[in-house]
């Protein structure tokens, strides 16, 4: 031990070593630590470990694309090409909000890019709401209570300690300079659509979880639930029931388990509006959450999965 | 169709001027490293598809504001970075769910390969250890190539400060992934906190 102890005493520790390695001593140590490493071979060893490190991070294969996030990033991009002209580029000297008024354009089909603005948006906001109804759902999953009525009550209607740490949170999101480096003019012009609340039952990855069995009781017991729904929300309530939209869409989910899902719903998922379709296989519940446009497209953007 | 042999440059030129399709293939060809850029970052495949997805809006919007002071690929690397900077912060997302493995359909490996792959799974849950400042260091530097310049331009940060976040990295990754227990020799050389480290 002791003899540990002076070998250790007589050479530079690791990090001295990989500091030499990262050029970050001053000219006169790092002289005088590479002739000790020179004729050292403790210290030769050791370096040969942090040059095997370097070895190995450069070996790295790069991770794959997922074919799921491949084809989200398609959506994405042909979203921000179908509404390029209400969203152009922005040019570094022009002002942020030179964009041209919307109201002077024709409405081209739908607006992705400013619903993908107005998604980020209201699921910044809506998480804050989606964690009360999150409260109200597990208490109710809990007690064996839950009733429809009840779980389209409760949403946005928490008034709860939980929901108001969270909505401070939220708050403290929304104004974090990180966020906003880039593009949030076309945002902020779309907050005034931001105050019609959702009618759709909200859920983040937390929650929805927790809710599948509760999803799947719905759709067993009481199939086809009204929500108290407006605009774009009434179609994907309608939805819902669309036999021939929920099939199409079932087959199309990458990865998903064949055959029909148990439960099929619109929902509002981290404040973005998304179908989600409930598997059963002997008692163990997967659930795949999806872009509206599953049904309607071939390859459907998956937002989340919830593995079995 | 993009031609193929247009400059990043000229395909982000050609956006900014409403060229429909140039933002998307110049995207097309830069996904991947911005994916492993991503999921090296923030460690997580969900937040690491969101953030790309961020950074894909971010690239869009602000692409007029490219002045071609460092290559397009410098600048979309940058964004995502932000983006996973920004989701990192914002969620707080820890580091701890590993990468996935590779999915089933694989053809079968040879033991050799089976090697490099567990070598590279080590090597990627070590890397999972390191502070989020460590690891993004390492990726530029050791993984994507990078200068220590370029990268610290890209972090906006001085050099001294990626040297610095590099040599602490690699020195715990060392130690993490058992090197200095298969140099025999340097068992005499130190670390700050030896041992219990070492991971089985």
């Amino acid at each position: 031990m002791r003899d540990d102890r002076a070998a250790h005493a007589a050479h530079p520790d690791l990090e001295t070593l990989a500091d030499l390695d990262a050029g970050l001593l001053d000219p006169a140590t790092a002289d005088e630590l590479a002739a000790h490493v020179a004729g050292c071979p403790h210290c030769r060893a050791a370096t040969r470990a942090l040059d095997q490190v370097r070895t190995d991070l450069a070996a790295l294969p790069p991770p794959a694309l997922p074919d799921t996030v491949a084809a989200r990033l398609d959506a994405t991009l042909a979203d921000l090409g179908s509404s390029a002209g209400r969203h152009a580029p922005t040019d570094g000297n022009a002002p942020a909000d030179r964009h041209t008024p919307t109201d002077q354009r024709t409405p081209r089909g739908p607006v992705p890019v400013s619903r993908l603005a107005e998604r980020r948006r209201r699921r910044e906001r809506l998480m804050r709401r989606a964690t009360s109804v999150a409260a109200g759902l597990v208490a109710l999953a809990i007690a064996g209570v839950v009733t429809t009525s009840v779980l389209r009550g409760e949403n946005g209607s928490d008034t709860g300690s939980a929901g108001t740490a969270s909505s401070t949170q939220g708050d403290e999101r929304l104004e974090d300079p990180g966020g906003g480096k880039f593009g949030r003019e076309s945002e902020r012009q779309d907050d005034r659509s931001a105050s019609a609340p959702g009618g759709l039952p909200a859920y983040d990855r937390d929650t929805l979880r927790v809710a599948l069995p509760v999803l799947v009781r719905e759709a067993t017991t009481a199939a086809g639930i009204p929500a108290p729904a407006a605009g774009e929300e009434d179609d994907l309530a309608a939805a819902e029931d669309d036999a021939a939209l929920r099939d199409r869409c079932a087959a199309s989910v990458p990865g998903a388990p064949t055959g029909r899902p148990s439960a099929f719903r619109a929902i509002r998922f981290e404040g973005v509006p998304a179908f989600v379709l409930v598997y059963d296989e002997n008692g163990q519940l997967s659930g795949y959450v999806v872009g509206t446009e599953c049904g309607r497209v071939a390859q459907p953007s998956v937002l989340y999965r919830v593995p079995a | 169709v993009a031609d193929p042999e247009r400059a990043d440059a000229d395909l982000l030129r050609a956006h900014a001027a409403g060229d429909p399709d140039a933002f998307a293939e110049l995207v097309r060809r830069h996904q991947q490293r911005m994916w492993a850029i991503a999921l090296r970052t923030v460690r997580d495949p969900d937040e690491a598809a969101d953030a790309l997805q961020d950074a894909l809006i971010s690239a869009y919007r602000a692409a007029g504001s490219f002045r071609a002071e460092s290559a397009v690929t410098t600048w979309l690397h940058r964004i995502v970075v932000n983006a996973c900077l920004d989701r990192l912060r914002r969620r707080q997302v820890r580091a701890t769910v590993p990468l996935p493995e590779e999915g089933p359909g694989e053809p079968a490996e040879t033991r050799d390969r089976l090697a490099e792959r567990d070598t590279a799974m080590a090597v990627e849950a070590a890397l999972g250890e390191l502070p989020t400042e460590q690891r993004l260091a390492l990726v530029l530097v050791d993984i994507e190539g990078y200068s220590v310049a370029e990268a610290a331009a890209l972090l906006g940060v001085a050099e001294g400060t990626v040297k610095s976040r590099c040599s602490r990295g690699r020195a715990r990754l060392a130690i993490l992934l058992g090197h200095l227990r298969n140099q025999p020799d340097a068992g005499a050389v130190p670390t700050k906190s030896s041992a219990r480290e070492e991971v089985r």
